[in-house]
């Protein structure tokens, strides 16, 4: 990323004198053109890496090189950030559409200017090692595809990220790692890329904060004074008088060992009759200065960079768990597209997810709506689920799930829509059914549940209970449980 | 990324939110109807009977009984003359109607010809504090007024006294947004502890007080700085206006009055720099006024009480007639006689009693002196005296009661209708206050009623019979605090 060629186009030369000076500083190749003629030029000399672009010039202006640059195709994938006084919305729109990559605006802040810079080189370096697209199975493919064999036959049905403070966000995968080890992060990549392709499935492990300037996890998060963000603060406890409302910190009171109110002079003695403590006051012991709340602020050990907690980027860390998906994969020995059906089913208990139900629901009421028909939807919940899972563990009740959806799909016609609501609930829509097949259809599936699941189901019907697809939700869970 | 606490609110469910209120009254077609009948039944057997049918003998009486009364009044000396009509002229003609036509004069003749010129430049930077108990989704309209200022230099601070309803929600809201600092303080301590709660965060150099459910319009708060370029004045009273004038007939006629105390009486006062009183839903205090004092006493009057507090510290309190917040009354009699009686008594209590040595001519002003000698004079001794010249009318001249008291009738009717002239050729919204001359022959009435709201609150204030307690203040606040 240093040794980066950076060329730095402006009109007004000691500015862009200054600006490749103190790129050079910070370890880049840097040169600097005053005109955008000269820029272009430049360019079929000596290919840049990124270039730095004044919009408004002279001769040629900014939009016009950018033109040409984006003629030529040996020019045209060069990143390029423009760099502008003027702020207005439609200007950056303009040249964001002719395909430019950032934008800096005057007065610009040279810390920035280094981090946005580096953000695009590191983008388009990655885009240079992504594979080629078609033309067979890949190389990095392979390298998965490799992973996932070495996975089933040492039988590592989890992979968990471990504690690691060498790496830049506190967490590694050892097993990944040893396979992906091309930089820092790219085992992360990985992963991501394969749980994204539903072949292993990502389940919430821990978040992280990191520094947004360099994403190292090893950041200082403290109170501050919001006016100057010094560190030194203190806490009182806020102090109001009954007898002459006088209200003050905790120290303004204090004499000795006594409480003496500043107002009127009394000796304050039991709280809640005399006195009481509303509230806290945070108060800069540097300048005395008071304040409601403190705001946070933070440093990354490693950048040295301060930064407000709010810019401090969230990073999910998850753990890896294998699917079924992924025995398909090894078996067929290529990454197969992944087809509807499995899109649309949840993955534990092989029935639709919620959010192809959600959209059935809405075309099915919509068609019961023009054509008159009736529409029955049965929720069957599962009261003493905390209980199984604390008691027979996750794998037993993730087989007693399955058992249950296995039973409920045995009951329902080709046309019906289970679908799985929640963690312990069911869902499931019966087009054209009317009450009565609902509640024939509960009746027949409470007589043969199996052992230690206690469950109740809850039905609504259209049009009789609600003629709106939210109502109709609403509706069902207010409603009674059905009597058995 | 946040890592405060921050409550998410549900704006829709706000914006759904009503209070629920009652139902409203409205006087129907039916009891209108039943009402004219019994006038009619009754005025036609008085004509048929008293008067057989001839009404020509009816009026023919009255012009005697006139020229009888007439005739016995000449007859008498001046002195006697004058003793019978004597509160008419004595007590609100010279208090009232004298000075407001004086100062109604000045500011028509001297319109354009004030401080208001020069130094436009000052603008410091001001908090706005809002004590706010229960108030509601009313505190949402108050807030957003408040963001509509055109002065930009200024903090809205909320001290949320413990309320129990949605207020903290609505304020988290916006505090999240930055618009305003929010307080929660977590006992209640009552609205002159939240003022002072309030004024430990505040940074500005002048210190704003507002109730939580007034309306401010855009001017307001650049309209009540100007005054404060003048290094002697310490406190400024806004101008209050009423919010609910079209409710009932008792909100129209305390818009009437407010119009006349505040619009003219508080003109006057400024002017002779003998105004007692920044009213608690608008009033503006220099930082240093509130410092040197030490905040708000815990009482009814607790805006009294800082505003006398101002004076002793020889500050100017100034009236500014063009900074405006409209206000809420009470919406019936029972209400409007509680509130007045609880005003009356604190004038007894804070003005005479806690401050009376504000007349110690040595230590204070000489103004200040004066006025609390004439406010003895025309407030307390004249209208404790008004029930004495009604018995020594009724029990020597009986036969003169009536004639004396319709020429009182009249004469009040006439010079408030004068008053109402003058309020609407100096409002900024003539076509609004226009009605309250129609209003002018109710007002005596009206007026009235407020003597005997008065009277009764300054004789229970004075015999010391009884301590009243409200919600305004938590009972343990109540126990604690000294009683003048």
């Amino acid at each position: 990323m240093k040794n980066s060629y950076v060329l730095v186009v402006d009109d007004e030369s000691d500015a862009a004198q200054l600006l490749a000076t103190r790129l050079k500083k910070f370890g880049f190749n840097s040169d600097a053109v005053y005109s955008g003629a000269d820029a272009l030029e430049h360019v079929k000399k000596r290919r840049p890496d990124l270039i730095i672009l004044d919009l408004i010039m002279p001769d040629m202006d900014g939009y016009k090189v950018l033109a040409k640059l984006n003629a030529n195709v040996s020019t045209a994938n060069i990143p390029i950030i423009v760099l502008t006084v003027d702020s207005s919305q439609k200007d950056k729109i303009k040249a964001l559409k002719m395909g430019i990559d950032d934008y800096v605006t005057k007065p610009y802040d040279i810390d920035e200017v280094i981090a946005r810079i580096e953000a695009i080189l590191r983008r388009s370096k990655a885009k240079e090692f992504a594979p080629r697209e078609g033309g067979g199975i890949s190389l990095k493919d392979k390298k998965r595809l490799e992973f996932l064999k070495y996975l089933e036959e040492n039988k590592i049905g989890e992979i968990e990220p471990e504690y690691n403070l060498q790496s830049r966000n506190g967490y590694c995968y050892k097993v990944a790692a040893d396979f992906f080890k091309v930089s820092d992060f790219s085992e992360f990549v990985e992963l991501k890329h394969l749980s994204d392709n539903h072949v292993l499935k990502a389940e919430f492990f821990d978040k992280i904060l990191v520094c947004p300037f360099c994403f190292h996890h090893d950041i200082n998060i403290r109170e501050t004074s919001p006016a100057d963000h010094s560190a030194d603060i203190s806490v009182h406890d806020a102090f109001h008088h009954y007898r002459c409302g006088y209200v003050g910190t905790e120290d303004e009171f204090l004499q000795g060992i006594r409480y003496i109110c500043p107002k009127c002079f009394r000796e304050l003695k039991h709280v809640g009759v005399d006195y009481d403590r509303p509230g806290k006051v945070y108060v800069s012991n540097t300048t005395k200065d008071k304040f409601i709340e403190p705001a946070v602020y933070c440093q990354c050990r490693n950048c040295r960079k301060f930064f407000d907690a709010n810019d401090a980027v969230r990073q999910d860390i998850y753990t890896y768990v294998m699917t079924d998906r992924a025995l398909e994969v090894i078996a067929e020995g290529a990454f197969t597209e992944i087809s509807l059906e499995q899109e649309l089913t949840d993955q534990d208990v092989s029935v639709y997810n919620l959010r192809y139900f959600r959209a059935r629901l809405g075309e099915e009421v919509s068609r019961c709506k023009t054509f008159n028909r009736h529409l029955s939807i049965i929720l069957m919940s599962i009261n003493n689920f905390d209980f199984l899972i604390t008691n027979y563990g996750e794998v037993a009740t993730k087989r007693k799930l399955k058992e249950l959806a296995m039973m409920l799909k045995q009951g329902l016609w080709s046309v019906d829509i289970p679908a799985r609501y929640d963690k312990n609930d069911f869902i499931t829509l019966l087009p054209e059914a009317e009450r009565a097949r609902a509640e024939s259809i509960v009746h027949a599936l409470s007589g043969k549940m199996p052992d230690g699941l206690e469950v109740n189901f809850k039905i609504v019907s259209f049009p009789e209970d609600a003629d709106a697809e939210e109502t109709l939700l609403e509706k069902l869970i207010k409603s009674k449980h059905v009597a058995l | 990324m946040k890592l405060r606490n921050i409550k998410i609110v549900d704006l829709e469910l706000l914006r759904n939110f009503k209070a629920a209120e009652p139902p409203k009254r409205k006087l129907k077609v039916t009891s209108v109807l039943a009402i004219v009948l019994l006038l009619l039944v009754i005025s036609s057997y008085i004509y048929f009977v008293f008067f057989e049918g001839d009404l020509s003998s009816f009026f023919i009486s009255i012009n005697e009984y006139i020229k009888y009364c007439i005739a016995d009044i000449m007859g008498r000396s001046n002195w006697r003359k004058f003793l019978l009509f004597a509160p008419a002229l004595l007590f609100d003609t010279v208090r009232y109607y004298l000075s407001n036509t004086i100062i109604f004069f000045i500011v028509v003749f001297r319109r354009g010809a004030s401080y208001e010129e020069g130094k436009p430049d000052f603008r410091p930077f001001v908090s706005v504090i809002l004590p706010a108990y229960n108030e509601g989704v009313r505190i949402k309209g108050t807030i957003d007024s408040l963001l509509a200022s055109d002065y930009n230099n200024f903090e809205i601070i909320i001290v949320d006294d413990c309320s129990t309803d949605m207020t903290p929600a609505i304020c988290r809201d916006y505090e999240s947004r930055g618009l305003i600092k929010f307080i929660r303080k977590e006992i209640r301590g009552g609205k002159p502890s939240s003022l002072n709660y309030g004024f430990k965060f505040a940074k500005g150099e002048l210190i704003f007080h507002f109730d939580a459910e007034v309306a401010v319009p855009p001017n307001a708060i650049s309209e009540a700085v100007k005054p404060f370029k003048d290094r002697r004045v310490g406190a400024v009273s806004g101008s209050l206006k009423v919010h609910n004038d079209r409710k009932s007939l008792a909100t129209r006629l305390q818009a009437a009055e407010y119009g006349m105390v505040i619009g003219l009486q508080r003109r006057w006062l400024s002017a002779t720099r003998t105004l007692q009183i920044a009213s608690g839903a608008f009033s503006v205090f220099r930082r240093e006024v509130i410092e040197m004092s030490k905040g708000s006493d815990p009482e009814h009057g607790d805006d009294l009480d800082i505003t006398l507090k101002a004076k002793k510290l020889g500050c100017r309190v100034v009236f500014a007639p063009r900074a405006i917040a409209a206000t809420n009354v009470p919406e019936t009699f029972g209400v409007l006689f509680r509130q007045r009686v609880r005003w009356d008594k604190c004038y007894v209590r804070i003005s005479l009693r806690k401050h009376g040595n504000i007349a110690d001519v040595w230590r204070f002003k000489f103004a200040d002196f004066l006025m609390y000698v004439l406010d003895i004079i025309f407030n307390l001794l004249l209208l404790l005296a008004f029930p004495v010249y009604i018995a020594l009318i009724a029990i020597y001249v009986p036969h003169l009661f009536l004639f004396i008291a319709v020429i009182t009738y009249l004469f009040y009717t006439v010079m408030n209708l004068w008053q109402f002239v003058m309020i609407v050729i100096l409002s900024d919204a003539p076509s609004r206050d226009w009605v309250f001359m129609l209003y002018a022959p109710v007002y005596f009435f009206y007026s009235l009623f407020l003597w005997v709201a008065r009277t009764l609150a300054y004789t229970i204030e004075l015999l010391r019979l009884k301590y009243m307690k409200s919600g305004f203040l938590p009972e343990k606040i109540w126990d604690s605090m000294p009683k003048y």
